[in-house]
């Protein structure tokens, strides 16, 4: 019995000690571009390695900022990522329910396409939708970064909700139906507030997505005054290429919302992925 | 009447139906379907995005294949990519996540911590791993040096830059690794318990049960991995611009420069064509995997 428990108090050490030691190996990255942002230019990159900056340089982040338009990128990055998530809330709420609450013909046709074009190689799209917002006249606008978001909010988003509202019992919504609410009621005042964990899940997702494009304001927005944080980020890097404090400090504050946002709703984060992958 | 009744009811709600389904109708058409068949049509032309398209038949195909020596490499990079980095993904995922799932309480620190890399912006990541494999400053070659090694010039060496951008996603595991995680909570207690009393060790439950009842997670893993692997451009765009020697020029880098830098957006459809046949047979495993959850 004795060695027994001692064979577990061992296994327990091996344990924590692997976790602990790939624990440090995922934070030094992120412990170095946090490091790095406060350092003055002559501790960036040097032999032997400069663990902490001496003294810390706040100014860095000022500089930073006076260096490139942050703000306006800030605020074109945070205005694109919201008219996303409502186009994507609204749009593909509403299609969701028609394919799971409503009867129609081709429904079920039209919802395996649907699945279909879930793993599209996207490759295969780039091009003629490219074609397509130029005969519109769209390209250096936003629509391009928006127009679809509210035409279903892509495939997968439409699939997690309808997921959802399958398992909304039915009767509940024919006895609204016979006391003669319409469709929409039905849809915004029932199915809707019971959905609002699985509705939040996909704002976040498509908040995160939209944060994080790099390519399409790439390959739409050529105005720099347009840019997001990506792209503005990416020419702030040219035009800088050895100031890596400053860039770090940039980059510390384009990725400091989406760490807010992480740790603040964590739980539906890493759960909305574990749902995504239940793929069985 | 009440047969009519009955079907104009049934017209009605069908008409309701189209009505909220219209969104995707308009986006699957114009933003998916009709551009699948748009590259196809393009790919069997010569267009500069100005004149019309001049349908020159399989001319972009014979190209590629047999006078563009760049396409291959591009296709031979992305595979090296994308099989590279969803191995050790997937095997280190796993790892990961059998360990963690014994963390008990701790769990849920160590989850937080492998997990956060995925929401960092990608564009700000990759300048932070620009700096960790700078040759001979980088964080990275003064720890090999540590032991004597003289470590590789990463980025800058055709060998290792695949390798080096292979290095940095796994660093974006953590996605993986919840969905492990939550495969794994599925397996029940009882089947670990029965075989422990049947004197199991640690490393034969691994083998015996939990590989196997993981094997459709394993799966899905492997195959969207590969998929989105496929997509990879940026890392390119942004670290290396596609070199040195055009070793990290993917497909998708290719098709970029060559639709919008250089306009032959017939030729580079022919490469998204190309790209999409050799993908569209892990797409329809997705799709049926899909569909099976789907009907419950």
């Amino acid at each position: 019995m004795r060695s027994q428990k001692k064979m577990r108090l061992i296994r327990e050490i091996i344990l924590y000690s692997v976790l602990t030691l790939f624990s440090v190996i995922f934070l030094v990255p992120l412990f170095w571009m946090i490091s790095t942002s406060l350092k003055p230019e002559s501790q960036v990159m040097t032999v032997p390695v400069q663990w902490l900056p001496k003294p810390p340089q706040w100014r860095n982040y000022i500089d930073a900022v006076k260096a490139f338009p942050f703000f306006r990128y800030f605020w074109n990055t945070s205005f694109l990522a919201i008219l996303n998530v409502v186009g994507t809330l609204f749009s593909a709420s509403l299609v969701a329910y028609s394919f799971s609450k409503l009867r129609w013909k081709g429904r079920n046709q039209l919802f395996y396409i649907t699945i279909a074009t879930m793993f599209i190689p996207s490759q295969v799209l780039i091009i003629p939708t490219y074609l397509i917002f130029s005969k519109l006249g769209w390209i250096n606008t936003y629509l391009p970064l928006v127009v679809p978001a509210f035409c279903g909010g892509g495939a997968f988003n439409i699939f997690l909700l309808r997921q959802f509202f399958v398992s909304i019992p039915d009767e509940l919504l024919e006895a609204a139906r016979i006391d003669g609410a319409s469709e929409f009621r039905i849809y915004s005042q029932i199915v809707l507030p019971l959905s609002k964990p699985v509705l939040f899940t996909v704002s976040i997702f498509t908040l995160l997505f939209s944060w994080n494009d790099f390519f399409g304001p790439l390959l739409y927005l050529h105005d720099p005054s347009k840019w997001t944080l990506a792209v503005g980020l990416r020419s702030f890097q040219q035009q800088y290429t050895t100031t890596w404090n400053l860039l770090m400090a940039a980059s510390t504050l384009t990725a400091l919302p989406l760490i807010i946002i992480y740790f603040i709703f964590q739980k539906s984060i890493t759960s909305g992925f574990a749902l995504s992958g239940s793929g069985k | 009447m009440p047969g009519k009744s009955i079907r104009s009811f049934w017209k009605r709600k069908s008409a309701i139906g189209y009505l909220f389904a219209a969104p995707w109708i308009i986006g699957l058409v114009c933003f998916i379907l009709g551009p699948i068949v748009a590259s196809f049509f393009l790919s069997f032309t010569t267009y500069d995005g100005i004149n019309p398209p001049k349908w020159i038949g399989f001319m972009n195909y014979k190209i590629l294949f047999t006078l563009d020596p760049s396409f291959l490499k591009a296709l031979g990079n992305t595979f090296y990519y994308m099989f590279g980095s969803v191995f050790l993904k997937v095997l280190l995922g796993l790892i990961l996540a059998v360990l963690l799932n014994n963390a008990g309480k701790f769990m849920g620190i160590f989850r937080t911590i492998f997990f956060l890399p995925v929401v960092l912006p990608a564009v700000p990541v990759m300048f932070l791993w620009m700096m960790l494999f700078n040759p001979t400053n980088g964080l990275i070659n003064q720890f090999l040096g540590i032991f004597g090694i003289n470590g590789p010039l990463w980025l800058n060496s055709p060998t290792w830059s695949k390798p080096a951008i292979i290095l940095m996603s796994l660093w974006g595991i953590g996605g993986i690794i919840v969905i492990f995680l939550a495969g794994l909570q599925g397996i029940p207690t009882e089947l670990y318990e029965a075989a422990e009393l049947d004197g199991a060790n640690k490393i034969q439950l691994f083998w015996k049960i939990t590989v196997p009842m993981l094997r459709p997670v394993i799966f899905f893993n492997v195959v969207t991995g590969l998929i989105g692997a496929s997509q990879v451009f940026a890392e390119a765009y942004i670290m290396t611009g596609g070199g040195p020697l055009e070793s990290t020029t993917f497909v998708n880098l290719m098709i970029y420069k060559l639709a919008f830098k250089d306009v032959q957006m017939g030729y580079a459809s022919a490469i998204s064509v190309v790209m999409f046949l050799i993908l569209v047979p892990l797409t329809i495993v997705l799709f049926r995997i899909y569909r099976r959850q789907a009907e419950f």
